[in-house]
C-alpha cells in the first residue's frame, strides 16, 4: 500500500547511517580540509623561503594589519549565508574613515568622528538592505554600486588627499598590547566571538541560514524577510565602521585610497573557507580559516620581498587554484552524497507531480 | 435559516455519532471561482471531532482547492466556515494557524540546511532575552517526535541529510507541534515506507483520542478503507457522496470518483491494430533508482502507450529515463532494435526521442521568448547555411515553423507573441510542435493536458492521434484515467514500481483501471 | 502589502536549482524598450546640448564616439555573459592586458604588429576559457571566479609592465591611424565598434549559438531538455566576452598612446553599467546587445558631460555608481507588483 519501494528502515537505520557516515562527514568538511592543507602548505613554503617570516613579530604585524579584513569577513559571512553578497566594505572603509575625518576635523573631537562614522556606514546598511529585500534588486549591483559611488565620494571629498588623524587614541591602538595581542587583534576576536554567538546562539542566525535555505520556506514560515535583511547589511556597516578605526589608526588618518581590493579578500575569505555563494550553509569558523589562509598569503608575498607586480599574479593563481581544487572536491562529494541517497532523488520527482 | 434548515439541523444532531454535537468543523456551501473554471461548487463538508475524514476524488476534483481555503491560501468566493459552531473568518494562513488549522502539504515546506529541532521550531524558537534556548528547542523537538513515536531520528541530524521518508515524518511533526485542532494530510503516504505508514496510522489514532478533527486526502482507496471513519467524495467540483466507515468498499470508491464530467471524452479513432506494426522502443529491465523495478516493455510504431498509476508508483520516474533526465538507470533500452544510451537529453534528442514535461513552466518554455522562438529552439541546427557556416536561413526556419504551428494548430498571430502570454493548452501545443520539427520518432509525455483548459485537451488529443497514424511510437504518462482510456492503444498500469497490468483499450475500464491502479487484481474485482 | 522578497531569483548567477522561469522579465517588449531607452539617450543629448555649448559639436561627437568605443566593445562580451546569468568582472584587467601585452611586444621586443595584435587576441581569448571552465564546467560561482581572474590578470600586468619599464609608449603608425582617421566622417573606432556590434548582434539572433544563449539564460532547465548543451554555451560566452576585452585593448592602446598600470580601471563595471542602463532583465534571458549600445553610449554621454562642465574626475566615479543605482532602481521599480507568488 504505501512505500514505493524506498528502503524500509528500521530504527536502528538512522543511527547506522549516521555510523557510516564518516566518508560523508570527510566529504562534507573536504573543502575546509583542503583550506588548511593549503594554508600549511603556504606557511611551510614562505616559511622555507623566508625563514624571518616566522618571527612573532611578524606575525603580530600581520594580524593586526588583517584585523579589518577579518572583522569585515565575519559580516560578510552572514550576508553570504542568507544568499546575499557584499561588495562594498574597501570602498565604504575608505569612505567611512573620510567621514570620521571630516567630522574630526570640524570638531577636533575624534569621538564624535567615530560615531559620525557608525552612523554612516550603518545607514548606507539599511538603505542596501531596504533596495535588495523590498525592491529585490540584486545585492551584487546595489553594492557593486556602492563600490563604485563610495570611492568616487571619498576621493572627491579629500582631492585624493588623506586627512591626518593623530590623537591619543590612535597611538593607544598602534601600540596597546596584552599578553602579544594588539587592540586591533582583540577587536577582531571579540567580533568572531559576537559573530560566532549571533549566528549559532541567536534567531538572527538561524534566520540568515532560512533565508539562505530556501527564501520562499523562509518567509512562509513567518520570518520577517525585510527585518532580517536589515539587520544582516546592518551589522556589515558596524563590522565596516570598527575596521574603518581600526585602519584609520593604522595610518594615523583616512586615506581615501585605502583598502582597494579588499573586499575580494573578504570575500574570498568567506568562500575559500567553505561558504557557497548561493548561501544557506557557512560557519565563522570556516571563516576565520578563510581569513587565516588570505593573511598568511598576503602577508606571507608580502615579505618574500617579491616585486608588487608578482605579487597580485601568485596570489590570484593560488586562490583561483584553491577555488579549483574545492569546486573539484565539491562535485565529487555531490555526485557520492547522491548515489547514497538514491531514495532522495526519485521521491523528489514524486514531489514534482503533485495534484494541480 | 429556514424551518425546513432548522429541522434538518436538529435531525443531523440527533443522528450524530460523536458524544459531542458540534462538529469541528463545518464548511457549508464552499463555491471557488477561478477565471474560466469552477474549481468548487456549493461544496458541504462537516468533520467531527476525533474523527478521521477522507476526502477523495479524481485530479481536479477539488481537493486541494478545499483545503486551500481552510488553510488560508484561497479565499473562497462563497460559504462559510464553522469551527466548533462559531463561524470564522480565514483571509490568510496566519488567521489558519490561530485558529488551529494545521495542514501538511504535499511540497514539504522544510529547510534542509536546518536541523530538524531547528526546523520544527522555525518562526517560533523559544529564546532567553535574545539567546535560542536550544535545549528547549531540542526538548520540543523530540517530545514532537516522541508523540509520534520516532525514536530513530536525531533531532540534531539537518534536514537535507535526511531521506524523505523522514523528512515526511519531520514535517508532520512540525505541524502537528502547533498543536492544531483540525489536521488536514495530502497523500501523506507516497513517499513512506509500509513501516512508516503504519507508524502514521497510529499516531493517527492517536490523535483521535484528543478529539483532534484529520482530513486525509489521498488516492489510496485501501488507506481510506482501513483508516477512515467517513468520507467525503468529490467529482467535478461537487459533493458526490458522503459515506461512513462500513459503507464502502473499494468498487463502490472507484465508481463514486470516477466518471468525472468531462464533456469531451475523447475516444480514439483506431484504425489499425498497432500492435502489428514493428516494434520502434523496447525497454528491457528497466530500473531507476529504486523507484522504477525491472520494468520491460515495448511500444510499437502508431501505438499510443498510456502509463498509469497513484502519485509515486513511479511512472514518473520511466518517463524521464527515457528521455536521459536520470542518472540513476539500469537496464537496456532498444531503439529500432539496436541498443541505445540515454544519458543526457542531448543524446535523447539525437535518437530522435521527444519529451514533453509535465512542469511546463519549469521545464519546457523559455517565458520571454516568442512562440516561434520556442517551437524552432530545438532545431536550429537543421536549418544552417550550407558550408559549414553557422547561420540561420531564417526564412526556411520561419517556414518551416509556421508549417509545424498550422499543423498543432496554433494560430499565425500567435507566432510573435512571448509564449508566456498564451493558453496553457496553446503553450502545450507550442512545446509539441517544438518535437515535431525534429522529426522525433518516438514521444514522451507527461501529464500533456495537465493545465490546459477543457475545450484545448481535446486538441491535444487529435494531435496525438494523428502523429500515432503518421506511425510515431508514443508514450503518455498520467494520472487522469479518462485520459489514458480515451488516447492510449494499450494501457500499463503501475504500483509500487512495477508495470502490474497490461491492457488493451478494448478490455479497459475505468474502473478495472482505477482498480489496478489501487493495487487491486483485476480479475478480482468484487 | 508584503513585497516578496527576490533576493536568490535575481541573482545574475547561475544556480541550477533556481531555474525557475523568470516571470514577467520585462513588463514592456524589448522592442519598446530600446525605444525607451533611445529617447533616454535623445532627450539626455538634448539636455547637455542645450546647457554645455561644446557638447554638441563634431569635435567633441567624435570625441564620445571615441572615448566609449573601448567600453562598448567591452560590453558586448558583458551583454552575453549577463545574458545568461553570469557576471564577468575580470574584463576590466584583461583590456590592460591585451593593451600591455600588444604594445610591449612590438615596441620593446620587437615583434611585428601583426604578430603582437594576435598574441594578445589570444591570451584576452584564453583568460576567457578560464573563466568559463571554472564556472561552467568546475561550477564555481561566476563573481568569484571572475575576481579571481581579475586579481591574476591584473598581476600579470603588473608583471609584464614592471619588466618593461612600468610605461609603453606606443608610437605605430597604425595606432595613431586608428585614433585620428575618419571613415565617411566618423571615427575609425566607432566605425570599428559599431561593425562590432553588428557582427554580434548576427551572432546573437541568426545562429544557433546565439539563440542558445537566450534559452540558457531563459530557462536552463528547459535548455537542457530541448538538448542543448548548456556547459557549451556558458563557456563559449566567457570565451567571447575574453576576446571583446582583447579587441578592446586594442582600441585602448590607440586612444590613450601610452600604456601604464591606470588605464581601464574599472571598466568592468561601467560595462555593468552600460548593460544594465541598457535594460536588461536581471534575471537575465532577455535584452539585446544593441541596447546595450545605446546603455554605453548614455553613460559615454554622461561622462563626457561631466568633463566638460568640469566636475571633478573624482566625482564622476560617484556618478558613476550612483547611475548603477537609479538605472537598476528604475527597471526594477513597479516590477515586484508583478511577481507576487501564485498560491
Amino acid at each position: 500500500m504505501a512505500g514505493q519501494g524506498a528502503v524500509d528502515r528500521g530504527p536502528a537505520a538512522v543511527g547506522a547511517a549516521r555510523r557510516r557516515s564518516l566518508p560523508a562527514f570527510l566529504d562534507a568538511r573536504l573543502d575546509v580540509l583542503l583550506l588548511i592543507v593549503m594554508t600549511l602548505i603556504v606557511i611551510i613554503v614562505i616559511g622555507r623561503l623566508n625563514p624571518a617570516w616566522f618571527a612573532i613579530g611578524t606575525l603580530q604585524t600581520a594580524a593586526s594589519q588583517n584585523a579589518p579584513l577579518a572583522i569585515v569577513a565575519v559580516a560578510m559571512t552572514f550576508s553570504i549565508i542568507s544568499g546575499n553578497i557584499d561588495l562594498s566594505p574597501g570602498s565604504m572603509i575608505a569612505l567611512t574613515g573620510v567621514i570620521v575625518g571630516l567630522v574630526f576635523e570640524g570638531t577636533g573631537n575624534l569621538g564624535v568622528g567615530i560615531c559620525a562614522g557608525f552612523a554612516f556606514s550603518i545607514a548606507v546598511g539599511l538603505v542596501h538592505a531596504q533596495l535588495v529585500a523590498r525592491l529585490g534588486i540584486n545585492a551584487i549591483i546595489v553594492t557593486l554600486a556602492a563600490y563604485v559611488w563610495a570611492r568616487g565620494l571619498a576621493i572627491g571629498l579629500t582631492g585624493a588627499n588623506a586627512i591626518d588623524i593623530n590623537t591619543p587614541f590612535v597611538t593607544l591602538m598602534n601600540t596597546f598590547s596584552l599578553a602579544g595581542i594588539s587592540l586591533p587583534v582583540a577587536m577582531a576576536i571579540v567580533a568572531y566571538l559576537l559573530g560566532w554567538f549571533l549566528l549559532n546562539r541567536t534567531t538572527m542566525g538561524r534566520y540568515t541560514f532560512a533565508m539562505g535555505g530556501d527564501l520562499r520556506a523562509a518567509e512562509r514560515a513567518g520570518i520577517n524577510i525585510p527585518r532580517q535583511t536589515m539587520l544582516i547589511f546592518g551589522f556589515m556597516g558596524a563590522m565596516i565602521a570598527v575596521g574603518t578605526v581600526i585602519t584609520i589608526s593604522q595610518v594615523a588618518g583616512a586615506q581615501p585610497l585605502e583598502q582597494q581590493g579588499f573586499e575580494l579578500d573578504a570575500i574570498i575569505a568567506v568562500i575559500v573557507g567553505g561558504s557557497t555563494l548561493t548561501g544557506g550553509q557557512g560557519s565563522v569558523l570556516q571563516t576565520l580559516a578563510g581569513v587565516i589562509f588570505i593573511t598568511a598569503l598576503n602577508s606571507g608575498l608580502g615579505n618574500l620581498g617579491l616585486p608588487d607586480a608578482n605579487y597580485s599574479f601568485i596570489k590570484g593563481a593560488i586562490i583561483l587554484l584553491a577555488l579549483a581544487l574545492q569546486g573539484g572536491a565539491r562535485r565529487l562529494a555531490a555526485r557520492r552524497l547522491r548515489a547514497r541517497h538514491a531514495t532522495q532523488g526519485g521521491a523528489r520527482d514524486v514531489r514534482a507531480v503533485g495534484v494541480p | 435559516m429556514t424551518r425546513s434548515q432548522v429541522v434538518t439541523l436538529l435531525e443531523d444532531s440527533v443522528h450524530s455519532q460523536s458524544e459531542l454535537a458540534v462538529p469541528i468543523l463545518e464548511m457549508k456551501g464552499m463555491t471557488k471561482r477561478f477565471p474560466g473554471t469552477l474549481a468548487l461548487d456549493n461544496v458541504d463538508m462537516t468533520v467531527r471531532r476525533g474523527e478521521i475524514h477522507a476526502l477523495v476524488g479524481q485530479n481536479g476534483a477539488g481537493k486541494s482547492t478545499l483545503m486551500k481555503i481552510l488553510a488560508g491560501d484561497y479565499t473562497a468566493t462563497a460559504g462559510s466556515i464553522l469551527i466548533d459552531g462559531r463561524p470564522v473568518a480565514i483571509q490568510n494562513t496566519r488567521d489558519a494557524h490561530r485558529l488551529g488549522i494545521g495542514i501538511v502539504y504535499q511540497e514539504l515546506s522544510l529547510l534542509p540546511n536546518l536541523t530538524v529541532a531547528d526546523n520544527i521550531s522555525l518562526g517560533r524558537e523559544t529564546v532567553r532575552g535574545v539567546v535560542l534556548d536550544q535545549r528547549a528547542l531540542r526538548n520540543r523537538a523530540r517530545d514532537a517526535l516522541a508523540r509520534m513515536g520516532i525514536a530513530h531520528i536525531d533531532v540534531a541530524t539537518r534536514v537535507g541529510a535526511l531521506a524523505l521518508p523522514e523528512r515526511q515524518l519531520v514535517e508532520i511533526a512540525k505541524v502537528l507541534s502547533l498543536q492544531p485542532r483540525i489536521l488536514i494530510l495530502d497523500e501523506p503516504t507516497a513517499p513512506l515506507t509500509q513501516a512508516d505508514a503504519e507508524r502514521l496510522f497510529a499516531i493517527l489514532l492517536n490523535l483521535k483520542q484528543h478529539d483532534i478533527g484529520i482530513i486525509y486526502i489521498t488516492h489510496r482507496f485501501k488507506e481510506v478503507l482501513s483508516l477512515c471513519d467517513r468520507g467525503t467524495v468529490l467529482r467535478g467540483g461537487r459533493v458526490v457522496s458522503v459515506f461512513g466507515a462500513g459503507e464502502m468498499t473499494l468498487d463502490r470508491l472507484v465508481e463514486a470518483t470516477l466518471g468525472q464530467k468531462s464533456e469531451l471524452f475523447f475516444r480514439r479513432n483506431v484504425q489499425h491494430d498497432a500492435t502489428r506494426q514493428e516494434i520502434a522502443f523496447a525497454v528491457r529491465n528497466l530500473s531507476v533508482g529504486d523507484r522504477v523495478r525491472d520494468v520491460s516493455f515495448s511500444v510499437h510504431r502508431g501505438e499510443i502507450v498510456g502509463i498509469c498509476g497513484l502519485l509515486g508508483a513511479g511512472q514518473n520516474e520511466l518517463g524521464r529515463s527515457l528521455f536521459g533526465d536520470r542518472d540513476d538507470v539500469s537496464g537496456a533500452i532498444d531503439l529500432g532494435g539496436r541498443p541505445v544510451v540515454l544519458n543526457s537529453p542531448r543524446r535523447a534528442r539525437r535518437h530522435g526521442i521527444g519529451f514533453l514535461s509535465d512542469s511546463r513552466r519549469e521545464e519546457g518554455l523559455f517565458p520571454d521568448m516568442r512562440v516561434d522562438e520556442n517551437v524552432s529552439i530545438a532545431s536550429l541546427g537543421r536549418f544552417l547555411l550550407a558550408r559549414g557556416l553557422p547561420f540561420i536561413r531564417r526564412r526556411a526556419l520561419r517556414q518551416r515553423t509556421r508549417a509545424m504551428a498550422q499543423r498543432t494548430n496554433i494560430a499565425s498571430p500567435a507566432l510573435v507573441r512571448p509564449i508566456r502570454l498564451l493558453s496553457g493548452g496553446n503553450q502545450q501545443k507550442a512545446l509539441l510542435a517544438r518535437w515535431l520539427m525534429l522529426d522525433a520518432n518516438v514521444l514522451v509525455f507527461l501529464e500533456p493536458t495537465r493545465g490546459v483548459d477543457v475545450g484545448a485537451k481535446n486538441e491535444v488529443y487529435r494531435q496525438l492521434e494523428a502523429l500515432a497514424q503518421e506511425g510515431k511510437a508514443i508514450i503518455v504518462v498520467s494520472t487522469d484515467i479518462p485520459e489514458i482510456l480515451g488516447i492510449s492503444d494499450r494501457i500499463f498500469v503501475m504500483y509500487e514500481g512495477t508495470i502490474t497490468a497490461v491492457m488493451n483499450r478494448d478490455e479497459a475500464s475505468e474502473e478495472t483501471i482505477a482498480l489496478a491502479m489501487q493495487g487491486a487484481h483485476v480479475d478480482e474485482s468484487a | 502589502m508584503r513585497v516578496p522578497s527576490r533576493l536568490r531569483a535575481s541573482l545574475p548567477m547561475e544556480a541550477e536549482r533556481d531555474a525557475v522561469a523568470p516571470r514577467t522579465a520585462n513588463r514592456i517588449g524589448s522592442g519598446l524598450q530600446r525605444l525607451g531607452i533611445l529617447l533616454l539617450a535623445g532627450l539626455l543629448f538634448a539636455i547637455f546640448s542645450a546647457t554645455s555649448s561644446d557638447f554638441s559639436s563634431q569635435a567633441n561627437i567624435d570625441n564620445i564616439l571615441i572615448q566609449i568605443s573601448v567600453l562598448a566593445v567591452v560590453s558586448i562580451g558583458e551583454t552575453v555573459v549577463m545574458l545568461l546569468r553570469g557576471i564577468d568582472l575580470s574584463v576590466g584587467s584583461v583590456v590592460l592586458l591585451s593593451s600591455v601585452v600588444m604594445s610591449a611586444l612590438s615596441v620593446n621586443h620587437h615583434v611585428p604588429l601583426v604578430l603582437a595584435i594576435g598574441a594578445a587576441l589570444i591570451l584576452s581569448l584564453l583568460i576567457g576559457c578560464i573563466n568559463g571552465v571554472l564556472t561552467a564546467f568546475i561550477g564555481i560561482e561566476p563573481i568569484i571566479v571572475t575576481l579571481a581572474t581579475l586579481m591574476v590578470v591584473q598581476g600579470l600586468d603588473e608583471v609584464i609592465l614592471s619588466q618593461n619599464g612600468s610605461w609603453i609608449q606606443v608610437l605605430d603608425p597604425f595606432f595613431t591611424s586608428l585614433y585620428v582617421n575618419q571613415v565617411l566622417f566618423l571615427p575609425v573606432m566607432a566605425v570599428i565598434t559599431f561593425v562590432l556590434y553588428a557582427v554580434a548582434a548576427i551572432l546573437m539572433q541568426n545562429t544557433p549559438f546565439g539563440r542558445n544563449v537566450y534559452a540558457v539564460g531563459g530557462n536552463a532547465r528547459a535548455a537542457r531538455l530541448a538538448g542543448i548543451n548548456v556547459m557549451t554555451v556558458k563557456m563559449a560566452a566567457y570565451a567571447i566576452a575574453g576576446l571583446c576585452a582583447g579587441i578592446a585593448g586594442l582600441l585602448e592602446t590607440a586612444q590613450v598612446g601610452t600604456i601604464s598600470q591606470n588605464i581601464a580601471s574599472g571598466l568592468e563595471f561601467s560595462a555593468v553599467t552600460a548593460v544594465l542602463v541598457g535594460g536588461l532583465s536581471l534575471t537575465g534571458g532577455a535584452g539585446s546587445v544593441l541596447n546595450t549600445l545605446i546603455g554605453a553610449t548614455i553613460f559615454g554621454m554622461i561622462n563626457n558631460y561631466l568633463t566638460l562642465k568640469d566636475f571633478s574626475i573624482y566625482y564622476k566615479q560617484a556618478v558613476s555608481g550612483f547611475l548603477i543605482l537609479i538605472a537598476v532602481i528604475l527597471i526594477n521599480v513597479g516590477r515586484f507588483g508583478h511577481m507576487r507568488e501564485e498560491r
